[in-house]
């Protein structure tokens, strides 16, 4: 009972209150410290990334940094985060103005989410880009420039080629450097379907890469002055190969899981059910990983076209590195961000560390993409003789315009399962997606 | 008289007692405020909590509903018109629907099917209980994310997936399950029966276990059958856990975003799978509307509101619990 009224107690527990109250209401203002600067003079960053690559990547570009700018050392902190996860904080860091990382990782998909403020919450990186503009591959550049600013720049350039089965294509007596266009390729397939029985390749149902490499590779967008323009006589006659491969041809069926990168998928190519894949240059990487089987037996080749002058190839997939408007160094974390990605040094590590086609092509016949790794041990030495020769033909799209990611939920809703279900024509279903992503569109 | 006399005799009498108390009040009221205060105090935290991370976010909500919203300094207050957007909008009526056939079947498995298990889990006379208890329970004990994929993989379109290898003992051609509507929904049922059974199974035998053995024994005198003993006494008996598990299961079917995301992502072929939830973060975070997004939440809590208005008006009508 005496205890009641014993003053320490009662210090004590007054104490205790408080610390209870305090933690409770300072969890929530995690702000960065005063200083932006450690004990031995580096200045903090801190990156956000959704990838562990990415962030080997980063911590081996600051160690360079640091050895050639003794005078600007920086201590990068990256935090890795699941692609989800670090997407939705990003994004409410960045509209509440609070909590965002100096530096961050964003897949070209949702850039457009964050160029719909009116003021887009990155910083412009245009000027420090500038020296390097010319070894860029441009489309790559564009992707992640809005209102003539350049934003971000991407690890990789994504260009797509084909991977041909070469088992299955010798058996089938095809050699895959004759087929130039995309009716070579049908006929192929259907030649390899005769003689093996097995499918040329598969159709996508929930992604489009394969659509969208014929689409950018004639020329050809699916938005137009910033509205839904999916419906052009280029993207049927694409959609409508791609259909007829599966229901005119049958030289394809529609992949498993609805897409060719899941471990399904993975699975099933490494089996040897498909005489080839059409896909960017970072599907080496899982090719490497999952399809074991395969390695030695992988032919890469340049898209075949639809009509002469179509591009080879084109820039798919993607994310790009930025810098945040609350970045505590602006100046410096943009010169380090841009220097890390686009010189040459950054650019031939983009490779070495991550297995990328770099975003500088004039590396690309730099003697450090001949040297021995996991891919040129499954691919062979010759990987960037070949895409080299694709540089000049790396088609883009409108990925990053505000509308992409309306039409592109549209197309890949409703479009592209009715059309693979052979329940509608390509042409009205292009049209449904148009009048739908843009009644969307307008609405906003 | 005498009582009104006796009684200011008694206050005067008590004058100067009070007055000594007046003048050394201190420990006294304080105790008594103590007293008064101390349960606001205890309270305080989770109303402070409720109040910053439930109430603001809320009523935060709703306000952002009526505005088009792409950032802290880009904010247009839009009036009704996301709410035009919404009626106009056929995704939300798939969505709406979805959701509402999902509930309908989980409320019309996850109630019997449990209430029966736990009756055979409550007999005496059943062999290896606490094994097939847990055995049912574990499911809920994975995570949804992690089941998700395997039921993903299972409901493979290829002939090799685990539920066309069974049908294809009986026949039936491969079936591109996650494709169409109506298998789809099987697919999303399927794995929340999995997941649910065991935990339904666990609140209907808490029920089961306070029912009085004497009921029973009295009915047994009376010569009632067993089908009669379950349906007069278990059946009213466990009626406020049917109660309960049907609110948490129409939350929990409006709710739904888990086990569709890992089937799909956040967009389904033609929305055969898309929920309200999954519905809101496409529009929120993959397509940075806001807006539109709190707009939908606006429009799933008021529909939830009214369904479970429905449900315990209903309810309460035929019984006054």
């Amino acid at each position: 009972m005496k205890n009641k009224h014993n003053p320490a107690r009662k210090i004590f527990s007054f104490f205790l209150a408080f610390l209870l109250i305090a933690s409770f209401s300072l969890a929530g203002c995690g702000n960065k410290s005063a200083t932006n600067k450690t004990s031995d003079g580096k200045t903090k960053l801190v990156m956000w990334t959704f990838v562990q690559q990415h962030a080997d990547y980063w911590k081996d570009a600051v160690k360079t940094w640091n050895k050639n700018h003794p005078k600007e050392k920086i201590d990068l902190k990256v935090n890795v985060l699941p692609f989800d996860q670090m997407n939705q904080k990003l994004q409410v860091a960045l509209n509440s103005g609070n909590g965002a990382p100096d530096i961050a990782d964003i897949e070209i998909g949702q850039f457009a989410t964050y160029t719909k403020s009116s003021t887009v919450p990155f910083v412009d990186l245009t000027k420090t880009v500038q020296p390097y503009m010319a070894n860029l591959v441009k489309s790559r550049v564009d992707n992640y420039t809005f209102k003539g600013k350049v934003y971000g720049l991407d690890y990789h350039v994504g260009t797509t080629v084909v991977y041909y089965n070469m088992d299955i294509m010798k058996k089938a007596g095809i050699d895959p450097s004759t087929i130039k266009t995309w009716e070579d390729y049908t006929k192929a397939g259907q030649t390899v379907k005769q003689k093996t029985g097995k499918y040329m390749t598969s159709v996508e149902t929930a992604a489009d890469f394969v659509l969208d490499a014929m689409i950018s590779q004639q020329h050809s967008d699916v938005i137009k002055n910033g509205k839904s323009a999916a419906a052009q006589d280029k993207n049927i006659k694409a959609l409508q190969m791609l259909h007829d491969w599966v229901y005119k041809y049958g030289i394809a069926k529609k992949a498993e899981s609805g897409n060719q990168d899941n471990e399904e998928y993975f699975g099933a190519f490494n089996k040897g059910n498909y005489a080839s894949v059409i896909m960017p240059e970072w599907y080496m990487s899982r090719m490497v990983t999952y399809m074991k089987n395969l390695s030695g037996k992988i032919d890469i080749e340049p898209l075949p076209v639809f009509n002469s002058g179509d591009n080879r190839s084109a820039g798919l997939g993607g994310t790009s590195t930025v810098v945040t408007n609350q970045a505590t160094d602006k100046a410096l974390a943009k010169k380090f961000v841009v220097e890390s990605k686009a010189s040459k040094e950054g650019a031939i590590k983009q490779w070495t560390i991550l297995g990328f086609d770099p975003i500088r092509s004039d590396v690309w016949t730099a003697p450090e993409m001949k040297a021995d790794n996991q891919y040129t041990k499954y691919f062979g030495k010759d990987i960037f003789d070949k895409i080299s020769a694709l540089k000049n033909e790396i088609g883009g799209m409108s990925f990053t315009s505000s509308a992409y990611p309306t039409v592109n939920d549209q197309l890949l809703t409703n479009t592209i399962p009715n059309v693979m279900k052979n329940k509608v024509s390509v042409k009205k279903a292009l049209e449904d997606a148009d009048k739908a992503a843009n009644k969307k569109l307008t609405s906003k | 008289m005498a009582s009104v006399q006796s009684e200011s005799n008694r206050q005067s009498g008590l004058q100067p007692q009070i007055r000594q108390e007046i003048k050394t009040p201190a420990p006294k009221r304080r105790k008594i405020n103590k007293q008064k205060v101390a349960p606001y105090l205890f309270v305080l935290p989770f109303v402070i909590v409720f109040l910053v991370f439930s109430v603001y976010p809320f009523v935060n909500a709703i306000i952002m509903s009526f505005q088009r919203l792409h950032g802290l300094d880009d904010t247009v207050f839009v009036g009704l018109r996301n709410y035009k957007q919404l009626i106009h909008d056929p995704v939300f009526y798939k969505v709406l629907w979805n959701v509402t056939r999902y509930t309908f079947w989980t409320i019309l498995i996850l109630i019997p099917l449990p209430l029966v298990l736990a009756v055979i889990m409550n007999l005496d006379s059943t062999p290896y209980k606490s094994f097939f208890r847990s055995v049912f329970f574990l499911p809920v004990l994975t995570s949804t994310v992690i089941a998700g994929i395997v039921f993903r993989f299972a409901f493979s379109r290829e002939s090799t997936g685990v539920f066309n290898t069974w049908i294809g003992h009986l026949g039936i051609k491969p079936v591109d399950w996650l494709d169409s509507p109506h298998t789809a929904m099987f697919a999303l049922v399927v794995i929340c029966v999995w997941r649910w059974l065991g935990v339904n199974m666990i609140y209907f035998l808490s029920g089961l276990q306070s029912i009085p053995k004497e009921l029973y024994e009295c009915a047994e005198i009376d010569g009632a059958s067993p089908w009669v003993k379950f349906k007069s006494i278990t059946l009213p008996m466990v009626r406020p856990i049917t109660t309960y598990v049907l609110t948490i299961s129409i939350l929990a079917g409006f709710s739904l975003f888990n086990e569709s995301y890992v089937y799909w992502g956040a967009s389904s072929p033609d929305d055969i799978g898309s929920t309200f939830l999954t519905y809101i973060y496409k529009n929120a975070f993959g397509q940075g509307e806001f807006g539109y997004a709190c707009t939908l939440g606006v429009a799933m809590f008021v529909i939830v509101m009214i369904i479970n208005f429905i449900q315990v008006t209903v309810r309460g009508l035929f019984k006054e619990d």
